[in-house]
C-alpha cells in the first residue's frame, strides 16, 4: 500500500530535488558509496561484511539493487514501516552495525533511502545514464547525462587527495594547499574518477632558454611551481650523458678530445642516432628493434613464435596491456579497477581476444573454438570489426593514443632519468603526468611516423635534457660493457643491480673487475680518466701512481666512484 | 583547581576506564621469520579437521603433541615433541587471496596500495636499529621473498642477500689502499659497510663450514636446513632481522604427496630444520631474546580440488611464533568444523605484525618520512594480547 503523507523530510527538500522516487543507480548508490558502504574495508570488501556484499564502490548497480532488495530474503528494506528497513536500521545505529554511524536519521541520505523504499524499492526509474562528470574550481562537481541533462553532484562526491602534504580536501570538496607542489585531487561519482589538479608555486623566478616544443612546455610547468630548474650540464657531462642513454657505451678517448674541443650537441646527438650500437642498445631496452614502432607491435602481438610461453588470455592481455599501453589492468579481474576508469567487462573483453590462442609444438596457432564469459570488445564496450582477433586487436592497440603516450614516456624516463608518468607502466586517472600538455604533445609527434629515433631526436636537443636529470645508477648490464670497454678487456660477469651491498661486494671482491685488472694496457692518469670519466682530471685530482698496482687500484676505484656507477 | 590539575586528573580517569597497552621496551633483540613461500595448508600441518568429511580432511591424520589439547599433523612429530615451547595461532585471517598481496599484507602489515610502497617488518627494524657498520642487520637468505623489502624507507634498508662467498682474490693491503682511493673521490656510502664486512670477522658468520657436523646434520642438508643454520649464526653474531625463504608451498595439485615425499618433502624438512633452530636457541639462551615467527601468506582450501591439491585460502591461515618474550604452550583461536572461518579470536596480519614490532622494541605508532609525508609503519593492528 503505498504511503498517502509525502515523509516530513520532503517537505525540506532542495528546490532541485525530483517529484519522480529516487532512480538506484543515479540517485541512491551515490548515497551509499558517498558514505563508505561500498569501500574494499566493508561491504565492497570480496566476501563483503557480515553476508551483505556490495560491488566495490559501485561498480555493479544491478547486482547492488538485487543485494538490497532481493537476497536475505527481501528483509533488508520493509516498504510497509520504511524506517525498520535493516538498510536504514544498520547505518543510522539504531542497531548494532560494525561500520559505524554512516546515515544518521535527519541525514540527506537517508531521507534519499527511505524515500526509495516508500516508492517500492524500484531499480530504474529514469532512463538518463552518467555520461561524465566535471569538476570545476571550488570544488564543484557536475554529472552530465545521456539526455543532455546535468546537475550539481558535489554532495554526493567522494574526495580524497593523492598527498596530504601538499594539498588537503574536506568531505566538501574544499581544498586546502599546504606545502608548495602539485598532487592530485581525486574526485568519484557514480563510477566515474576525475583527478583535478592542486599547484602551490614554490615561489622561485624562472629562467629557462627554448630551444624547441619541449622546452616551451619544460618552461611553464616550471613557472607554474615556481622552481628554476638547474642549468645546462657542462660538455663533457653532456657527451658521455648522451653516449650511455643513446648507444649504452662510452665515448672513446679520442672522441673525448674531438668534442672537448668542437662541442657541437645537435650534431653528436645525430651521430649517436646513426651508429650501428643504436639499434642493439634499443633493442635491449624495449625488447625489439627501434623500427617503425607499431608496425614492430602488431608482429609482436600476432607472432606465430611462441616467446612467452604462456596460452592464458588473461594473462597475454594484461602483459600486452602492461608492456604497450602502460596500464596494469589486473585489479579487474575481479571487480571495476578502482583507481582508473575500466570495468570488469574491459578487462574480460580484451583477454577475449585471445581465449582462441594456443600453443602447439612451439607455435602460437588460433583455433576457431573457445572463448570468456563475454565476447571480445573494447574497453567501453566497443565491438570489434570482424577478422582475425588478434590482429583486430594489435590494430586497436597500436592505433590507440595511450600507445603513442606510453611509448614515449618510457623514452622520456631513459633520458631523463624518470618518466612523466612515473611508474612508466602505471598509467591511471589517478596517477597524473607531471606535465600532462609535454606528454600529449611528444605522443601526437610520435604518432605522425611512429619513429623511435625522431622522439630521441626531440628530447635529447632540448635544453631540457642538458638541465633536467633525475641521478641514476647504471643498469648492470650497460655497466658491465662500460667496465669491459674501460679497462679494454671483454667480457661480462653478471652481477645484481648496482643499488644492493650484494652487488658492491662482489664488485670489490669478486671477478667482475678483478679478473680484467691485471689484463688491461697500463694507462696513464690522463687515460683512465678519459676510458672511465670521459673528461681530463683537474689540477686537484692529479696524483702519482708508481706501481703497476697502484695503477691497477686506481682504476677499480675510478669504476667503482659515483661519478662512474651515475649515468648522471 | 586550576587547568594543568584538572587536566591532570582527567587524563588519570580516562586512563582507569580505557586502559591502553603503553608502550614498553624491547623484548627480543631479534627476529628470525621462517617464510613459507606459497600458502601452506593449515589443515595439513596445525589445524586439523579429523572429522571432517573426507574431501576436507585429506591424508593426514593428526597426533599428540607436548602441549595437551593441541595436535598436529602427524608428518610433523618433531614440532610435536616441542610444542610446550611455541605459540600456535589458528585464526589468522585476511581477505587477500592473491600471493602478492597476501604476501605484502604479512610482511608490511599494510593492503597494498597504488599511492606508497610499504616497508616491510625487517627494513622498519633495519631503520630503526641500523644497517650494521660491518654484518648487514637485516639479511634475508637464501633470497628475499617478494615484499621484503624497503618501500619509501629507500633501499639502503633492503636485506642483504649474501651471493657466494667472500674470498678475497687480492690482499688486504691493497684492499685497504682501494678504499683509500676510492674515499678521495667520493664519500664512500654502501662501501664502508662493504669493506668492513669482507675485511672483519663478521663474515664467518655465514660460512656453515665453521659448524661442528653434528649440528649440520641435526639441522639437515637441505636448503632450509642450511637456512636455519645460517639464521641461529647469523643471529649469535648480531643481525637483527633474518628471514628464511622456504619456496614450494603452492600445492594447487597433488598436494598429500608434495608435502610429505620428496628430498626431503615440504613437511619433514620443516619439521627437521625448524626443530633444530628452536632447540639450538633455547639450549644456548637465545631462545629468550629471539623472536622466531613460521608465517605463510595464507592457507589453503578446505575443500580439496579435481586435482588432490588445494587452492588459496586467506580466510583461515595458521601461524607459529616462539621466544622473543612471548608466551609459549598456548593455542590461540581456532577455525570452524572444517577449517573454512575463524570461530573464535580471529587475528589480522596487521595485528601479528604489531605483535613483532612490539617484541622488538619498535612502537607501532612510529612515522617514518615517505618524501615529505610522515607515514605511520602501521595504521591498524593491536598486538596480540595472549603472547605478550
Amino acid at each position: 500500500m503505498a504511503s498517502c503523507f509525502l515523509p516530513l523530510a520532503d517537505l525540506h527538500a532542495a528546490p532541485q530535488e525530483k517529484p519522480s522516487p529516487p532512480d538506484f543507480t543515479n540517485d541512491v548508490l551515490p548515497v551509499l558509496t558517498r558514505h563508505g558502504c561500498n569501500t574494499g574495508a566493508c561491504h565492497g570488501a570480496a566476501l563483503g561484511q557480515k553476508e551483505f556484499k556490495l560491488s566495490l564502490l559501485g561498480g555493479n548497480p544491478r547486482a547492488d539493487w538485487e543485494a538490497i532488495t532481493r537476497e536475505f530474503r527481501g528483509r533488508r528494506i520493509s516498504r510497509a514501516l520504511a524506517d525498520e528497513s535493516l538498510i536504514l536500521l544498520k547505518p543510522s545505529e539504531r542497531v548494532p552495525h560494525k561500520g559505524g554511524r554512516r546515515l544518521p536519521t535527519d541525514s540527506e541520505g537517508y531521507a534519499i533511502l527511505r524515500r526509495w523504499i516508500e516508492a517500492g524499492a524500484p531499480f530504474r526509474t529514469e532512463k538518463r545514464e552518467l555520461a561524465r562528470i566535471e569538476v570545476a574550481e571550488g570544488l564543484r562537481v557536475t554529472a552530465h547525462y545521456s539526455d543532455g541533462s546535468a546537475r550539481d553532484v558535489t554532495k554526493w562526491a567522494v574526495f580524497t587527495s593523492n598527498d596530504d602534504a601538499v594539498a588537503e580536501v574536506d568531505e566538501h570538496g574544499r581544498v586546502t594547499m599546504k606545502l608548495p607542489g602539485e598532487t592530485a585531487i581525486l574526485v568519484r561519482y557514480g563510477g566515474h574518477l576525475v583527478a583535478w589538479r592542486a599547484v602551490k608555486s614554490h615561489g622561485a623566478g624562472v629562467k629557462f632558454e627554448r630551444r624547441n616544443a619541449i622546452d616551451e612546455h619544460v618552461e611553464r610547468h616550471s613557472k607554474e611551481l615556481g622552481i628554476q630548474p638547474g642549468p645546462p650540464c657542462d660538455d663533457a657531462t653532456f657527451l658521455r650523458r648522451a653516449h650511455l642513454d643513446l648507444i649504452g657505451t662510452l665515448p672513446t678517448p679520442d672522441e673525448v678530445r674531438a668534442f672537448l674541443a668542437k662541442p657541437d650537441r645537435d650534431a653528436l646527438v645525430d651521430r649517436l642516432l646513426a651508429r650501428p650500437e643504436f639499434a642493439a642498445h634499443w633493442t635491449y631496452r624495449l625488447g625489439a628493434k627501434p623500427d617503425r614502432w607499431d608496425a614492430v607491435v602488431r608482429g609482436i602481438l600476432t607472432t606465430s613464435v611462441d616467446f612467452y610461453r604462456v596460452d592464458n588470455p588473461e594473462t597475454i592481455a594484461e602483459n600486452a596491456a602492461r608492456r604497450f599501453l602502460g596500464m596494469r589492468i589486473q585489479c579487474a579481474q575481479c571487480h571495476n579497477h578502482p583507481f582508473e576508469r575500466f570495468t570488469q567487462d574491459d578487462y574480460y573483453g580484451l583477454a577475449a581476444f585471445f581465449a582462441r590462442t594456443r600453443i602447439r609444438n612451439g607455435q602460437i596457432v588460433t583455433i576457431d573454438r573457445g572463448d570468456l564469459r563475454v565476447p571480445p570488445a573494447f574497453p567501453g564496450g566497443v565491438a570489434p570489426r570482424d577478422g582475425e582477433r588478434r590482429l583486430v586487436f594489435a590494430e586497436w592497440v597500436t592505433g590507440n593514443r595511450q600507445f603513442a603516450r606510453a611509448l614515449v614516456n618510457r623514452l622520456w624516463a631513459f633520458l631523463i632519468g624518470r618518466g612523466l608518468v612515473d611508474p612508466v607502466d602505471d598509467f591511471r586517472t589517478s596517477n597524473p603526468p607531471s606535465n600532462g600538455p609535454l606528454l600529449e604533445d611528444l605522443a601526437a609527434e610520435f604518432e605522425k611516423d611512429y619513429s623511435i629515433p625522431g622522439i630521441l631526436r626531440r628530447i635529447a636537443t632540448s635544453n631540457a635534457y642538458a638541465c633536467l636529470r633525475e641521478p641514476r645508477l647504471l643498469d648492470p648490464p650497460v655497466y658491465l660493457d662500460a667496465v669491459a670497454q674501460a679497462t679494454g678487456v671483454p667480457g661480462r660477469t653478471p652481477i645484481g643491480s648496482l643499488d644492493s651491498l650484494a652487488t658492491t661486494i662482489e664488485l670489490i671482491a669478486g671477478p667482475t673487475i678483478n679478473a680484467k685488472l691485471p689484463k688491461m694496457a697500463d694507462f696513464t692518469l690522463e687515460e683512465m680518466y678519459l676510458r672511465t670519466l670521459s673528461r681530463f682530471p683537474t689540477k686537484d685530482e692529479i696524483r702519482e701512481l708508481r706501481t703497476r698496482e697502484e695503477r691497477e687500484d686506481f682504476l677499480w676505484a675510478l669504476l667503482n666512484s659515483k661519478e662512474f656507477l651515475y649515468g648522471r | 583547581m586550576d587547568v594543568s590539575r584538572r587536566e591532570f586528573l582527567t587524563a588519570g580517569a580516562l586512563t582507569v576506564f580505557f586502559p591502553k597497552l603503553t608502550f614498553s621496551g624491547a623484548k627480543a633483540d631479534a627476529c628470525i621469520v621462517i617464510w613459507l613461500n606459497g600458502g601452506a595448508s593449515h589443515l595439513d600441518t596445525f589445524d586439523l579437521k579429523p572429522d571432517a568429511p573426507s574431501e576436507y580432511r585429506g591424508d593426514f591424520a593428526p597426533i599428540a603433541t607436548s602441549l595437551d589439547g593441541c595436535r598436529i599433523s602427524e608428518h610433523l612429530p618433531r614440532i610435536a615433541k616441542v610444542m610446550k615451547k611455541l605459540a600456535l595461532i589458528r585464526s589468522m585471517t585476511s581477505l587477500e587471496g592473491n600471493h602478492d598481496r597476501a604476501s605484502h599484507l604479512y610482511w608490511t602489515g599494510h593492503h597494498p596500495s597504488p599511492a606508497l610502497v610499504y616497508p616491510s617488518l625487517g627494513s622498519v627494524a633495519a631503520k630503526t636499529f641500523g644497517v650494521g657498520d660491518e654484518l648487514p642487520k637485516y639479511v634475508a637468505v637464501p633470497t628475499p621473498p617478494e615484499y621484503v623489502g624497503a618501500g619509501y624507507l629507500g633501499t639502503a634498508y633492503d636485506p642483504f642477500s649474501p651471493r657466494g662467498d667472500f674470498a678475497l682474490s687480492i690482499s688486504e693491503e691493497r684492499l685497504k689502499r682501494r678504499k683509500e682511493m676510492l674515499e678521495s673521490l667520493n664519500a664512500l656510502g654502501r662501501y664502508e659497510q662493504a669493506f668492513a664486512l669482507l675485511t672483519s670477522d663478521a663474515k664467518n658468520a655465514f660460512d656453515l663450514d665453521r659448524e661442528p657436523p653434528k649440528m649440520r646434520e641435526r639441522y639437515g642438508h637441505h636448503t632450509l636446513g642450511k637456512t636455519c643454520l645460517l639464521a641461529r649464526r647469523l643471529v649469535e653474531a648480531g643481525a637483527r632481522f633474518v628471514t628464511v625463504n622456504d619456496a614450494g608451498w603452492d600445492t594447487h595439485d597433488d598436494n598429500f604427496r608434495r608435502l610429505k615425499d620428496g628430498f626431503p618433502g615440504k613437511l619433514p624438512g620443516l619439521d627437521q630444520a625448524f626443530t633444530a633452530l628452536v632447540e639450538d636457541l633455547d639450549s644456548s639462551g637465545l631462545l629468550k631474546k629471539t623472536l622466531v615467527v613460521l608465517m605463510s601468506e595464507f592457507g589453503r582450501t578446505p575443500k580439496i580440488n579435481s586435482k588432490a591439491g588445494r587452492d588459496h585460502w586467506p580466510r583461515a591461515n595458521s601461524v607459529v611464533l616462539c621466544g622473543g618474550g612471548t608466551r609459549g604452550g598456548q593455542v590461540i583461536g581456532s577455525t570452524d568444523a572444517h577449517g573454512e572461518l575463524p570461530a573464535e579470536r580471529p587475528v589480522d596480519p596487521a595485528d601479528l605484525a604489531a605483535t613483532v614490532y612490539t617484541q622488538l622494541g619498535i612502537d607501532p605508532k612510529t612515522e617514518f618520512k615517505a618524501g615529505a609525508r610522515p607515514v605511520r609503519i602501521l595504521e591498524k593492528g593491536e598486538p596480540v594480547r595472549e603472547l605478550l
